[in-house]
């Protein structure tokens, strides 16, 4: 075999040669070869054998979590929160998914080029985005909750070093100002931090879920694997009592209003006095533009043309010096919900609850007249009415017409100042309405004991006691509501993310304040007040209203006027309508009207008018008088609300006295 | 009970004239594919059959017999029978029949072998389906999370459609004004008659 190998290959074949040459080819066994192979094999394959055993038999912890953590995983779902709508359904606040974009700044090469381009597109200020690009950080927002086209523009960029992930934004769809004192906010986060997105947190924010799954290569779900779902719970809707088409046009009256009178601000409610709903909570505010200090002249001026109108030359700081003349911008809507946190003395819509007791106490009837005189002096303090100087014969009715400050004050010293402190709180004053809003003052009714010999004068007509505005509606919707209280109610209730509705529960029960005559007995005299006495200008065409005007000075350095003898004005009007039947009851105060002679009756009983035909068309309510027009120059004023000559065509009343129930969707 | 019942369909093949090399003499033959002919082995069980045609290896009783008798002989003492210059006589090649149970074995086995491979497949099969289905709840799931998060975008867009101020905006755009007066109509009674307006 060799000789024939050797003949058989070339002489280049060296290798096999020398083999060749060492002699016989040596064939081997084979068998022993593939025994050996597979001894060789089996032993492998019994280690692994034997180690896998091993692990599976006699797993340590430590395998075994590591093994977990590789294969699964835990996916945080997000509850998104609940959304506040009105009390039609209507979206006010709700969460949207928004881009959130950050980045490494450690792999940042172009910070400029990079700003440049990023805060075009954020519409952000580039020395702003290139702090944040050049910051060393691994971690740095650079937007948080940005909207899908910029954020499909920032994805254009190809920035390798900018993350993303998704995250609801509160957005309020009807727009950032409608109602916002009464919505509230919410931090970046989600959190609510003002108003009721603040109050009702825990009712909005929904439970977060987990998803815990065995993943493979890529994230893939492995099937049959371990899956242990929790699921998120969204969180429930919150339907307010507000009406949004209401609440925005009753804004934007105030806001002409507010502009109009060059007031510092003003606030309407509007609610239902039956069930305490609040309809309208709108607050606007004009804030200081532009102030600076001339060196020239030492005094603090505008650096524009001050116009003669809108300047503020009160003594706000209290130093007995009238402050420097400041310019006020646009009235526009305010995140404060100052119909209960704002606190003012209420002046003349005060009386209603002195006239409230004398009534409940039997001391008087509406028409019982008694000699008023011009002026009452206590304790150094001059009480008198400007419109006479001569003492009046005047009825309970009258005096209320009038608002005449002597007649009340003598009506309010046969009350006593306990009975009077006792009207006082069982009307509500001196404690929150229990709305449980945050921010929401008590007000303040000193204590009889705390009174000096001037508080009982001044209580009586308004003065010396503080109330928030939702205080005094609270008020006359005791007297709409036939003596009984109607807590005030922003919230109708909840829905849960099934759809099902929970009615709210009631801050409190109804409770008896003043009988149902001297309620009716008051009704009938604040129709007076809209008819003959200071609230003409509140009529409204078609129905009967009962109201009364409120002209109250504000504080000013201690007393209430400044060294100028000025006063500061706070002008309201407060009433309810049909007089007889009250459906609606609305609240309008002005601050700081810029005209001395500025009045309840002329600058704020307008703007109730004009909102209640507003309000009374939009809520379908059906007018109860003859619907004549009346003539603007006379002030025509009806004798007695008279049932229609002939019964109006009445819709179909949709917002009933009940709660309604939201619509759906 | 080992009695072959049927008769060969063919005639075992007739005695070679050369003598079968012995088989260990290559270590290739060992483990060769099997030849359902050869030497028959002294005992019937003795050896394992290595051919895989068992229709080669029928033959009737009296044939096997007589095979293995004359193959008990060559392959006992073949040098015995050599003489000088005569070429060895060569053992008598016979079919060699496979017990029965070693086929029913071999039918067992691959029976079992093609069950396993069914068993398996059927098992890649179903988890590919498995897999299938799967990569499908997925792909649902994610389409959920983004029809929900379109939707709630679709409501943000509704809802700014719906603002009010938007509404003012583009009735006020399209020459809308409010009405300075308003007046309420008379109630019309059902079934009452409706008196014709005066003439002015």
């Amino acid at each position: 075999v060799t000789e024939l190998y050797r003949s058989s290959f070339p002489a280049s074949t060296q290798g096999l040669r020398r083999r060749l040459d060492r002699g016989p080819v040596r064939h081997g066994n084979p068998r022993r070869r593939l025994i050996s192979t597979w001894l060789v094999a089996l032993l492998a394959a019994g280690a692994l054998i034997a180690r896998l055993t091993t692990l599976q038999l006699s797993p340590s912890d430590r395998l075994v979590q590591a093994g977990e953590e590789q294969r699964l995983k835990t996916i945080q779902l997000d509850a998104p929160r609940g959304a506040i709508v009105d009390r039609n359904g209507a979206d006010l606040a709700i969460s949207v998914p928004q881009t959130t974009f950050f980045a490494d700044s450690r792999a940042v090469t172009d910070a400029i080029g990079d700003a440049a381009k990023l805060a075009a597109i954020l519409g952000e200020d580039p020395i702003k985005v290139q702090e944040k690009l050049v910051s060393g950080r691994s971690f740095v927002y650079i937007a948080r909750q940005v909207d899908d086209v910029k954020a499909a523009a920032i994805d254009a960029l190809g920035l390798t070093y900018l993350g993303s992930y998704r995250e609801d934004k509160r957005v309020r769809p009807s727009g950032d100002a409608l109602g916002s004192s009464v919505i509230g906010r919410t931090d970046p986060d989600g959190t609510g931090i003002t108003g009721l997105e603040k109050q009702y947190n825990d009712v909005l924010d929904g439970d977060p879920g987990e998803h815990r799954v065995e993943q493979g290569a890529g994230g893939r779900t492995i099937p049959g694997g371990e899956e242990e779902l929790d699921p998120a719970i969204p969180g429930s809707n919150l339907v307010l009592t507000l009406d949004r088409g209401l609440q925005y046009e009753v804004e934007q009256m105030l806001i002409r209003a507010v502009d109009a009178a060059d007031a510092k601000g003003g606030t309407i409610i509007v609610s239902r006095p039956r069930t305490g709903e609040i309809l309208v909570d709108a607050n606007v505010v004009r804030r200081p533009i532009e102030t600076a200090v001339d060196p020239a002249v030492g005094a603090t001026t505008t650096t524009t043309a001050a116009p003669a109108s809108g300047a503020d030359d009160a003594d706000d700081d209290g130093d007995g010096a009238v402050d420097a003349p400041v310019v006020y911008g646009p009235a526009a809507p305010t995140t404060e919900n100052r119909a209960l946190t704002w606190t003012y003395e209420p002046g003349s819509i005060n009386k209603v609850i002195t006239m409230a007791g004398v009534l409940e106490e039997g001391m008087a009837t509406p028409e019982l007249v008694r000699s008023v005189p011009s002026s009452l002096d206590f304790y150094g303090s001059r009480f008198g009415q400007e419109t006479r100087s001569n003492d009046e014969d005047l009825s309970l009715r009258q005096i209320l017409a009038k608002s005449d400050n002597p007649g009340t004050i003598s009506w309010a010293v046969d009350l006593n100042p306990e009975r009077l402190y006792s009207y006082l709180t069982r009307f509500g004053l001196g404690r929150t309405t229990g709305l449980g809003f945050t921010g929401e003052s008590p007000g303040k009714v000193r204590p009889v004991s705390e009174w000096s010999g001037s508080t009982l004068p001044t209580a009586a007509i308004g003065q010396g006691i503080a109330a928030t505005p939702m205080q005094m509606l609270d008020v006359y919707n005791i007297i709409a509501n036939g003596g009984m209280t109607s807590p005030p109610r922003l919230v109708l209730g909840t829905e849960s993310p099934d759809g099902e509705f929970v009615a709210a529960e009631p801050a409190s029960e109804p409770q008896r304040v003043v009988s149902e005559p001297t309620a009716a007995a008051l009704r009938d005299m604040l129709t007076t007040v809209v008819t003959e006495g200071t609230g003409r200008r509140a009529q409204v065409d078609g129905f009967s209203v009962a109201g009364k005007t409120g002209t109250a000075w504000k504080p000013i350095n201690g007393g209430y006027e400044d060294a100028d003898g000025h006063h500061a004005l706070v002008t309201s009007f407060v009433g309810f309508l049909p007089a007889d039947d009250p459906q609606l009851s609305i609240f309008v105060v002005l601050d700081e009207p810029n005209d001395p002679y500025a009045t309840g009756g002329s600058v704020a009983a307008p703007l109730f008018r004009e909102v209640a035909s507003y309000a009374v068309r939009h809520l379908r309510i059906p007018p109860d008088v003859d619907p004549a027009p009346i003539d603007p120059e006379t002030e025509r004023v009806r004798a007695e609300p008279q049932p229609a000559a002939t019964a109006p065509t009445v819709p179909p009343v949709t917002t009933s006295t009940t709660a309604p129930q939201p619509k759906r969707g | 009970m080992s009695t072959p019942a049927r008769a060969p369909r063919r005639r075992p093949p007739a005695p070679s004239p050369r003598p079968a090399p012995p088989r260990a003499a290559s270590p290739r033959a060992s483990s060769s594919r099997a030849t359902a002919v050869r030497p028959a082995p002294a005992k019937p069980n003795a050896g394992r059959p290595r051919s895989p045609r068992p229709r080669a290896a029928t033959a009737t009783a009296g044939a096997m017999a007589a095979a293995t008798a004359t193959a008990t002989a060559a392959h006992a003492a073949p040098q015995a029978r050599r003489r000088p210059g005569t070429a060895p006589a060569p053992p008598p090649l016979a079919v060699v029949a496979r017990p029965r149970r070693v086929r029913r074995l071999r039918m067992v086995g691959g029976l079992a072998a093609v069950l396993l491979f069914a068993a398996l497949l059927g098992l890649a099969v179903f988890h590919s389906m498995l897999v299938q289905g799967q990569l499908g709840i997925d792909r649902a799931d994610d389409q959920i999370e983004q029809e929900q998060m379109h939707q709630r975008e679709l409501r943000e867009q509704v809802a700014a459609l719906a603002a009010p101020d938007r509404i003012v905006a583009e009735a006020t755009r399209r020459g809308m004004v409010q009405p300075q007066q308003r007046a309420y109509l008379p109630a019309v009674v059902p079934g009452a008659v409706v008196p014709p307006p005066e003439a002015e």
